[in-house]
């Protein structure tokens, strides 16, 4: 599969990522820090785990001690981290090769 | 962390879409973020579940590859798995043996030809004064020569023929008296033995046979002498003969072709994610499919269907038989090498990394 699938929200996902890349980040704190849609982040999150560039883990607590339900934490694989700084990069040169500028998301 | 009710139900529904082994999962996020977002108020958690349930099908798609996800049903078998033509194989057979089994439940025995007095007519014109014995009321599933099917046909047969007649003089006699009976003669008195038939003696065998029909049947009448046996007999049949409609055959193939595809994709999905018992109960399960139910379902309907006359084989055996005619053992394999198939299947650390892959 080629660029052509790396759509805007899946490269704004990637560099909320690589951000901090060894950092574990659950998915409505990625959608907020990506200015994504909260809910809309989980079909990029499950193919990106799916490529094997994510990896996920279900966090140790007492859903009742934390009121909340346990959260799902995800963090980038290094293949992830290379497939996503080459994403990001291949999408600016085609950003810049076709309109002279900045990425501007 | 209480959801209110209108985002649980929500909630619920949207999980029920997703692949079973998927939903668990998804449910706990769409759960935390919405209880996250209590503070944000309810519009906020509404808009969240509206984005959620547009992107649903996105969702899908990817969590049908998700390793955990378990359900759905795949629409063919993983790439390089080189399974796709046992697969393919198994749907074929599904499809004949759905036909089949069809084609046995529609079926409806040709009526009986003629009356024990038309029989005894019959008889009297063709050859007259001799004991003529039969199954006019009774239809039988004959064999010729070649082994072909002479299905419906009603055999007629003289008793102790002496082997100093004038078999073709008898022949010519018969074939006048059945055109003053109305009957058509197609084929006219003629020999069938020919030099090269092996152990032929043409000096003193012959074989002369003519063929006629009246309304909807046809006559076949053979009378002479070979070695040192002599014959007399005349077969009766159907001019067309009662074929089974070919559309509820092809209506019950395709769907069960289709299914069988389906199901085998699936199964092989499930048990190349896990090794052990799973893959035994995905063999299990294609013994199930493939082998237990259709017997089961062909035994109920077997007192529904017509009896067939002359039935050569069990029920219990019949149902190997519709699906592979006189070699039913055809089927029996398939379903036994899909079974073992399955359960040697690689378990995921034995497959192919997931280096180099891109998100679908």
């Amino acid at each position: 599969m080629g660029v052509h699938r790396m759509t805007i929200p899946r490269l704004l996902l990637l560099r909320a990522l690589l951000a901090d890349p060894a950092a574990e980040r659950y998915g409505l704190d990625l959608a907020l820090q990506a200015g994504l849609e909260p809910g809309s982040v989980y079909p990029i999150l499950v193919a990106f785990e799916n490529a094997g560039w994510l990896e996920s883990r279900v966090e140790d607590v007492d859903a009742s001690a934390a009121g909340r339900p346990r959260r799902r934490y995800y963090r980038l694989t290094a293949e992830g981290v290379d497939a996503g700084r080459t994403a990001l990069a291949e999408a600016a040169r085609k950003r810049r090769r076709t309109a002279g500028g900045e990425l501007a998301w | 962390m209480v959801t209110p009710l209108l985002e649980r139900v929500a909630i619920a529904l949207l999980t029920r879409m997703l692949p079973a082994g998927f939903r668990e999962r998804q449910r706990e996020e769409w759960r935390g973020d919405l209880a996250e977002l209590a503070r944000h108020g309810r519009a906020s958690r509404l808009r969240y579940v509206a984005i959620a349930a547009l992107t649903l099908p996105s969702l899908h798609l990817a969590a049908r590859r998700a390793p955990s996800a378990g359900g759905g049903w795949a629409l063919r078998p993983e790439k390089g798995s080189g399974t796709a033509v046992p697969i393919a194989l198994l749907a074929v057979t599904a499809g004949m043996f759905a036909a089949a089994a069809v084609g046995r439940l529609t079926w409806t025995p040709p009526p009986p030809m003629m009356t024990a007095a038309q029989a005894q007519d019959l008889a009297v014109t063709v050859f007259p004064g001799r004991a003529v014995t039969g199954t006019p009321e009774a239809p039988v599933f004959d064999s010729d020569v070649d082994d072909n099917t002479l299905a419906g046909a009603t055999a007629f047969e003289v008793a102790a023929v002496p082997l100093d007649r004038d078999f073709e003089a008898d022949l010519h006699a018969a074939r006048d008296r059945l055109r003053a009976r109305g009957w058509t003669i197609d084929t006219d008195v003629h020999d069938e033995l020919t030099p090269d038939v092996v152990g032929v003696d043409l000096t003193r065998d012959s074989l002369w046979r003519l063929t006629a029909h009246r309304d909807r049947l046809t006559l076949d009448v053979t009378t002479g002498r070979y070695h040192d046996q002599a014959t007399a007999s005349y077969l009766v049949r159907p001019v067309t003969y009662q074929h089974l409609p070919a559309l509820p055959l092809l209506a019950a193939a395709a769907p069960a072709a289709l299914a069988a595809w389906l199901a085998a994709c699936r199964l092989h999905r499930r048990a190349a994610r896990r090794r052990g018992f799973p893959q035994l109960t995905a063999a299990a399960g294609v013994i199930v499919c493939f082998a237990a139910l259709p017997m089961t379902g062909l035994l109920l309907a077997a007192p529904h269907a017509a009896t067939l006359t002359d039935e050569p084989l069990a029920p219990w055996w019949y149902t190997l038989f519709v699906t592979g005619g006189d070699r039913p053992y055809v089927y029996a394999a398939l379903v036994t090498v899909l079974a073992i198939w399955l359960t040697g299947l690689p378990g995921p650390a034995q497959r192919s990394s997931p280096a180099g892959r891109h998100p679908a």
